[in-house]
């Protein structure tokens, strides 16, 4: 992928969204990863009637994850993330097992630009929407870009 | 409000004080492992998982996925805060500042403080929101970056 530079981003640009498929798969390949063995994120009989949650949900590191994903992918290997935010505000429902269609989408867009002691940066609000378009974790990221001049 | 608060004196004393993990080695294992779930089931950032490549980039060899923090400080000694157990524990937020990368091999210290704990009457019930911090030093003495997070309890 080209590299992104910080003379080519405006205030305003969006970030190319990154939309992901969320199963339980992807829940308990991450739990294995992060050592996150959490009921709430593995057992819908707990989810629901311990926790009184409507189903398992989709666990707020893992989201996390994605929005650094879309951040990485889009300010390239020469870029360096700074700053990563994210607050779970809602819950994100895994959809059904072997299922290829997005559950939820990562967002966002450039706030500021501006050089502080050489470096070229950026701020940006970053957001998980799911798909009826409820935004259940906003945040914000600082990265810093090569520039061309 | 008739009902007492959940945050005593005793809870209150949590507040601020440090506790300091052992140093933990960063294995090439956990850090391929984290990189394969957070793009599954698309192929990972190859910059985590294969050396050929990531030596020809910036960073000189395999670096951990920069949200590789979830993993750290879980040997630190735990800060005993007095409460109830809660019906519900949610991660509330993140928030990493990276200042270096993180490598295979690396020990790293991570030294944990709880900032502050509120109590909200929430729709459910009384919520405890405990807000905490992390920072991680390698064994070169450098800080990588730290962990602001904020932690919900539900009763």
């Amino acid at each position: 992928m080209a590299q992104l530079f910080w003379d080519d981003v405006e205030i305003g640009m969006e970030i190319p969204p990154y939309k992901k498929a969320v199963t339980l798969m992807e829940l308990n390949r991450y739990a294995g990863a992060n050592e996150e063995y959490v009921l709430i994120h593995m057992d819908r009989d707990y989810s629901q009637k311990v926790a009184r949650l409507p189903d398992v949900i989709v666990m707020g590191n893992l989201k996390y994850a994605y929005l650094s994903n879309m951040m990485i992918n889009w300010i390239g290997e020469e870029g360096t993330l700074k700053r990563l935010s994210a607050q779970y505000r809602g819950m994100d429902i895994p959809g059904p097992a072997l299922s290829t269609e997005p559950t939820m989408i990562c967002k966002g867009k450039v706030t500021n630009k501006y050089i502080q002691d050489g470096d070229h940066c950026i701020e940006c609000e970053v957001w998980t929407e799911t798909n009826e378009g409820q935004v259940t974790t906003p945040g914000s990221a600082i990265a810093i870009l090569p520039a061309r001049s | 409000m008739a009902q007492e608060s959940l945050i005593t004196d005793e809870v209150r004393a949590a507040i601020g004080v440090e506790t300091v993990s052992p140093p933990e080695l960063v294995e090439m294992k956990a850090i391929k492992d984290y990189a394969r779930a957070i793009n599954w089931p698309d192929p990972p950032n190859p910059l985590h998982v294969d050396e050929e490549y990531a030596k020809k980039t910036r960073f000189g060899g395999i670096i951990a996925p920069w949200c590789f923090y979830t993993t750290l400080g879980r040997s630190a000694p735990r800060q005993r805060v007095p409460l109830p157990p809660a019906r519900v524990g949610m991660n509330g937020g993140n928030d990493y500042e990276y200042f270096l990368p993180i490598r295979p091999g690396d020990m790293i210290t991570t030294t944990s403080k709880i900032v502050d704990i509120v109590e909200r009457e929430g729709r459910a019930g009384k919520l405890i929101i405990t807000t905490s911090e992390r920072t991680f030093t390698n064994q070169n003495g450098e800080v990588v970056g730290i962990a602001h997070g904020t932690g919900l309890s539900q009763y």
